[in-house]
């Protein structure tokens, strides 16, 4: 059974590289233009197995996305990576608050980004 | 046009200056000859000394002036009122803002190609994901020399979108420098007019109030530069990423086509050298498989035969057993002959000489009882004779057709041993290939796994314009602030707003340091695990 991972990007070529990356590993994959198509999408009963999110998108941001799906039942201890331009600590600190799991830069060449993938989700 | 004017004015001036100096050294050597007694009796021999001594002072003072207009600055027309001063400052600031509306149009521009590079990106990867699937179904099916068609239009076709996307974002810079480049002329000539504005003798009462807000002005002025500066080494960062991106994308490219036309041209020879070998195979395939035949329907035929045989052997064997009831009933006639040629000869005993004649016959009856009984005998010893050489004969023959079905079998064993040595060739053969292409996969995905880990470059270079964008907007609608208020209010508190603006600008960059310049700063910068 192929794990679910749940992408969230406003960008569509991101959307499209990295579920393609992901797709061709052998994932399956849900993705999400911002935060709020992405709660839509989880309280509709979308259980995935991972979640990576951007952190600047509109109408939600990642941030908010991460504090409102970990209140989520069953998300306590779900992995979730960010896939951001963002570097700095104080945003990292942020994300690490609410939170998330991982923090990566972009861009993320396609094996590192499975590498990481492998280190978060056990058994895959 | 400003500095020409400038320039020929300086002329002229130092023109007039040289010839009213001339004339007076003229009028002076002039008047020495005319007053020469009337100059030696009073002076005697000092008058040589006091005339160059005039000249030498005209000559002086004629040089600092000629200097002076020379490297003085051109100024304001000292008597100009205050108001044609404003109008002027006015006019370049309008000038100013025009431009920055123009700019606008600009970012309409940029905006428009950035959603042309998303196009053509996407384009890109759907071309990407044509090619992978033909390079799968060319891979499923035999037909190459199509298949080199199909992947060499899709390499053709990714090449072209690449060289658009590359186009597209030199373009976008071109298109933000020359605005800014624009905006920097028009800057700087509005920080002339202001340094002129601060010099020029302007003899009123609001020479103060004017000489703050030229003085804001300037502050304004120099931030807007600033900004500039800014935006300007971020679009350096963009041009260097895109074409980072760009030359990596091309680079992968190469590989991919390169796996890709590996795999085909594996296939191609693998198939030329092996066609011919894999014919023959099958042709013998096809020669042993008809002797398998040949063989099965000889066992087949065997059942048919044997039971015929055994049908044979089985009425030889009645008609035997029904000739040795016959000699049976020879026997027991002979017996009974032999008992009734006894009795006979008893009888004839009693007889006396009457029965001599009887016994005589009684006798021969014996002898006859005696040799049927012998001649039963033989022929049952020539039936069971017989009936043995019906079996043995039966024996050999089913020894015969036995080796011979024995010889079919070894043929057959053969055959399909042959059968057998040619498909584990093939076997062998199939998947050495799938051995091969399953390598070439891999290194295919890998190369398109990393070439859609660079198209991420899109996204970061799109938000480091989109960030230019921003303080773009926010600058000139500061801008438009300074011209409205500039003709009513103060101005000195929109510095501060440009100051933050800038200020903002440059955190936000460095909230996002992740050009590919800047690549070095480690893994652990770039993932980090909570």
């Amino acid at each position: 059974m192929a794990k679910i991972i749940f992408l969230v990007d406003d960008s569509a070529t991101m959307l499209m590289s990295v579920k393609n990356t992901l797709e061709m590993a052998g994932y399956k994959v849900e993705t999400a233009e911002d935060g709020v198509k992405a709660m839509a999408k989880l309280t509709a009963g979308l259980k995935p197995d991972l979640i990576i999110t951007d952190i600047n998108m509109p109408n939600m941001g990642g941030i908010e996305l991460i504090k409102k799906a970990r209140a989520l039942p069953g998300f306590r201890f779900l992995p979730i990576l960010t896939l951001t331009t963002e570097s700095q600590q104080s945003r990292r600190d942020e994300g690490k608050q609410a939170g998330a799991t991982g923090w990566l830069v972009k861009p993320v060449g396609g094996a590192d980004l499975l590498k990481v993938i492998k280190q978060v989700l056990p058994g895959a | 046009m400003a500095g020409q004017s400038k320039n020929n004015r300086i002329k002229k001036d130092a023109n007039n200056i040289l010839f009213i100096s001339i004339s007076i050294i003229l009028i002076i050597m002039l008047m020495s000859v005319v007053f020469y007694s009337t100059l030696d009796a009073q002076l005697g021999r000092y008058q040589n000394i006091a005339i160059l001594s005039v000249v030498a002072l005209l000559v002086w003072a004629t040089q600092s002036r000629l200097l002076k207009i020379t490297q003085k600055p051109f100024r304001f027309i000292s008597d100009e009122p205050v108001e044609i001063t404003n109008d002027k400052l006015h006019y370049v600031i309008d000038r100013l803002s025009a431009h920055i509306m123009q700019g606008d149009t600009t970012q309409d521009f940029v905006k428009t190609n950035i959603s042309a590079i998303e196009v053509k990106l996407i384009q890109s990867m759907q071309a990407l994901n044509t090619q992978i699937n033909s390079i799968i179904d060319l891979l499923k099916s035999e037909i190459l020399d199509d298949s080199h068609d199909v992947l060499d239009a899709n390499i053709m076709q990714l090449a072209s979108t690449l060289t658009q996307y590359v186009n597209a974002n030199t373009a976008i810079e071109k298109a933000l420098r020359d605005n800014l480049k624009q905006t920097y002329t028009l800057l700087l000539k509005l920080q002339t007019q202001l340094e002129f504005l601060t010099q020029s003798s302007v003899s009123t009462q609001s020479l103060d109030i004017e000489e703050k807000r030229i003085h804001d002005l300037e502050g304004i002025v120099e931030t807007h530069l600033l900004v500039d500066k800014a935006i300007d080494e971020q679009l350096q960062v963009v041009t260097f990423d895109t074409h980072q991106s760009a030359l990596l994308l091309l680079d992968l490219m190469r590989h991919l086509s390169e796996d890709a036309e590996s795999i085909v041209q594996y296939i191609a020879n693998a198939n030329e050298k092996n066609v011919s070998k894999m014919e023959r195979d099958m042709d013998n395939s096809v020669k042993f498989i008809i002797s398998i035949e040949q063989f099965i329907q000889k066992i087949q035929e065997i059942p048919d035969k044997l039971r015929s045989d055994i049908v044979s052997i089985q009425a030889a064997s009645g008609v035997i057993d029904g000739l040795a009831h016959l000699v049976d009933s020879i026997k027991e006639i002979s017996f009974q002959t032999d008992i009734l040629a006894v009795n006979a000869a008893i009888q004839a005993a009693h007889a006396g000489e009457a029965g001599l004649g009887f016994k005589i016959v009684a006798d021969e009856v014996r002898k006859l009882a005696v040799n049927s009984n012998n001649a039963a005998e033989m022929i049952e010893m020539g039936l069971e004779k017989a009936r043995h050489t019906i079996q043995d004969g039966l024996k050999f023959k089913f020894l015969d057709e036995i080796m011979l079905q024995m010889d079919s079998a070894s043929q057959v064993m053969e055959s399909v041993k042959q059968l057998q040595e040619g498909q584990e060739d093939m076997q062998q053969y199939y998947k050495t290939l799938f051995a091969v292409i399953n390598k070439n996969n891999t290194k295919l995905s890998h190369d398109i796994s990393e070439v859609l880990g660079s198209i991420q470059y899109e996204d970061v270079v799109r938000q480091r314009i989109e960030r230019a964008q921003q303080v773009i907007l926010e600058r000139n609608e500061l801008w438009r602030q300074v011209v409205e208020q500039l003709s009513t209010g103060e101005v000195d508190g929109l510095i501060t707003q440009f100051n933050a603006v800038l200020s903002d600008y440059l955190t936000k960059e460095s909230y996002h340091n992740n050009s590919m310049e800047s690549s070095d700063d480690g893994p652990s910068l770039k993932f980090e695990l909570f």
